[in-house]
């Protein structure tokens, strides 16, 4: 379980002794420093839930401490002690923001309660944090919707990977929503009490990945000013998402392969073995099995991470869930952006469907929200979608066998036109007819410059 | 073969002490002996409080160890304090040998009630045992009826039991076993 983290300020050591090992009994993390400064030093540097911060000290005295952490750590409650209580001093430490004001020495009854109440609080505003960000996430959650075949198969097999403990390689085009599938899995599982941390391996510049993975102590490195805690670590008990794990240096696939394997791992610049209690799921876009052969990814990795494996369909494989997709989206977006909707217009909905969606699910998601705030009707129509995708729809416009010649030649022309920026020579060029027919053409078909 | 002592600092009853002694045997796979040193803490003395510094009587237990002590309770009836605390009913070292029970503050006559051996007894076993489980390691624990839940007044002694909870019992065998037949 995590402890909570309390820094003692006093000068008279006896006084940070004393107040340590009875702190240390009631199982709280405790670090003592003597001064002022040392305390900022530490408080810039780590994460703690309370400091309890002598009045009286010789470098800096214990309301400028109070004064400089509410600057730089606001939510830092702190406790002003003092051997020698006057109103005054009690009434300057409350209006600078100490968070309680105790006499030394402690009534244990009294010191215990503030104690307690402070780490509550520290723990129920960190709690209320992570919930928001969860609640965020399960926002997200949502968008893992569809009910074609291929879907439905990734679904259920979310659903039955999710209790086990077992490692999970997700594979699939970019953008198909392997982090919701992870999040997923994850949230169904008997971790979700604990954190979900991500790493994009592929977006972290390799010189940083060790760092980032497996943390370092204080000086590993040049610029290491303080012991940081790796995505492994902060995982402990909860899920790591290895994300683009094709893109991780040899060097690097050695190091996780280690920790895979043991459980266990040492900060970069640390000597101590750390075990965690992760799970581990990892993503790719990229072709494992070419890059073994190639020798840019280690086969004994590749079968620690493939234990089982989701494959994501592309969103053109399941065309019948664009539809439901499209219009979960212009919900979200609607909500969002306060604009109300009917729907999209019929030749909207088939463009969605026709497009390949090379971008997938993602791509998808951004021409809604292009769409959403771009159009002023309450429906969406074609030319409110970005305008590649209008721009191809009138290409597949000039295919679809359903057109008149007269409707082809038409879409052909507008399309030309514009790619041309309207300038009549060279449309008139390129479509091998003479400037005179071309006028002719925009004049029967009404083509305006916009 | 290791012993836990219980050694006197200053006067102390020997009927209360021979009932510790005999309880403690129950509950810990160790032998408990008895140690008795008469002599007034002087040493450890805080003239401003009129109290006595329970670190300070640490600190010289511990240099007086036996050798086949696994742990040891020094009991007095002199109140303790710590320079942070108005009182304690007990200290001891996390992790460590040494602890310490005053018996002050565990009379009924400190409350202005009628004297009470046996409910004097049953509290300095509590303490006692409280303050070995910070020796073997442990830390307070959550549970209200745990003896190494937190006391800060003699009602919160009274309302636990003279045992650990599983979870910290668990651990006392544990960190036992570990130190001593590891």
């Amino acid at each position: 379980m995590h402890k909570s983290k309390i820094l003692v300020v006093d000068d008279e050591e006896i006084m940070r002794c004393s107040l340590s090992d009875w702190l240390k009994e009631d199982g709280y993390d405790v670090l003592a420093v003597e001064d002022g400064y040392q305390a900022l030093e530490k408080i810039k540097k780590e994460e703690w839930d309370l400091a309890i911060v002598d009045l009286k000290m010789p470098k800096m005295d214990g309301i400028e401490v109070l004064k400089r952490v509410n600057k730089s750590k606001p939510g830092l409650p702190v406790i002003i002690i003092t051997a020698y209580a006057t109103v005054d001093s009690a009434v300057m430490a409350i209006k600078e923001g100490a968070a309680d004001y105790v006499v030394k020495p402690f009534n244990p009854e009294e010191i215990s309660r503030v104690v307690a109440r402070l780490v509550e609080h520290q723990r129920l505003i960190k709690d209320n944090i992570h919930l928001r960000k969860e609640l965020t996430k399960r926002f997200k959650f949502q968008d893992l919707v569809g009910k074609s075949s291929n879907m439905l198969k990734v679904i259920e097999m979310i659903k039955t990977v999710a209790p086990t403990n077992s490692t999970v390689l997700i594979r699939g085009e970019s953008g198909t929503g392997k982090e919701l599938v992870a999040r997923a899995i994850h949230e169904l599982g008997p971790r979700k009490k604990f954190p979900l941390i991500a790493a994009a391996c592929g977006a972290i510049p390799e010189s940083l990945l060790e760092a980032e993975l497996f943390g370092y102590e204080k000086g590993a490195f040049t610029g290491a000013v303080s012991q940081h805690k790796g995505r492994i670590e902060m995982a402990d008990n909860g899920t790591l998402f290895l994300d683009e794990i094709g893109d991780i240096s040899l060097k690097t696939q050695v190091d996780l392969l280690r920790f895979i394997q043991e459980r266990e791992f040492r900060r970069v610049g640390g000597n101590t073995p750390i075990k965690v209690d992760i799970r581990i799921i990892a993503a790719t876009n990229k072709h494992l099995e070419k890059m073994i052969a190639k020798g840019e990814f280690r086969e004994d990795l590749y079968y620690r991470l493939n234990v089982i494996t989701i494959e994501i369909p592309s969103l053109r494989e399941r065309r019948e869930d664009i539809p439901i997709l499209a219009e979960h989206f212009l919900e979200k977006f609607s909500l969002s952006t306060g604009k109300t909707f009917h729907g999209f217009s019929e030749q909207t909905m088939q463009v969605l469907v026709d497009y390949d969606w090379p971008g997938n699910i993602r791509q998808l998601e951004n021409s809604i929200e292009h769409a959403v705030v771009v159009a002023n009707e309450p429906e969406i129509h074609t030319k409110f979608l970005p305008q590649m995708l209008v721009t191809l729809e009138t290409q597949r416009y000039e295919t679809k066998p359903y057109l008149s010649l007269e409707e082809v030649e038409k879409n052909h022309i507008l399309t030309v036109l514009k790619t041309q920026n309207w300038n009549i020579k060279k449309t008139a060029d390129f479509l091998g007819i003479n400037r005179v027919t071309l006028y002719n053409k925009i004049k029967k078909y009404q083509f305006r410059k916009k | 073969m290791k012993y836990i002592y219980l050694k006197t600092i200053g006067l102390v009853k020997p009927t209360i002490l021979e009932n510790l002694v005999k309880s403690l045997d129950m509950l810990f796979p160790f032998q408990s002996k008895l140690i008795v040193d008469e002599e007034n803490p002087l040493f450890a003395f805080e003239p401003k409080r009129d109290q006595y510094y329970a670190k300070k009587m640490i600190e010289k237990l511990a240099g007086e160890l036996p050798l086949d002590c696994e742990k040891l309770v020094g009991i007095t009836d002199v109140d303790l304090c710590t320079p942070v605390l108005t009182f304690v009913y007990g200290e001891a070292q996390l992790s460590g040998n040494v602890a310490v029970v005053s018996l002050n503050r565990l009379r009924q006559e400190f409350y202005y009630l009628p004297h009470n051996d046996a409910l004097l007894v049953e509290r300095l076993l509590k303490e006692c045992i409280h303050e070995l489980g910070h020796c073997y390691g442990l830390f307070h624990c959550n549970n209200s009826k745990c003896v190494m839940c937190f006391s800060n007044s003699i009602i919160s002694i009274d309302n636990k039991k003279k045992n650990f909870c599983v979870g910290c019992k668990e651990f006392v065998d544990k960190t036992i076993r570990k130190e001593n037949y590891a």
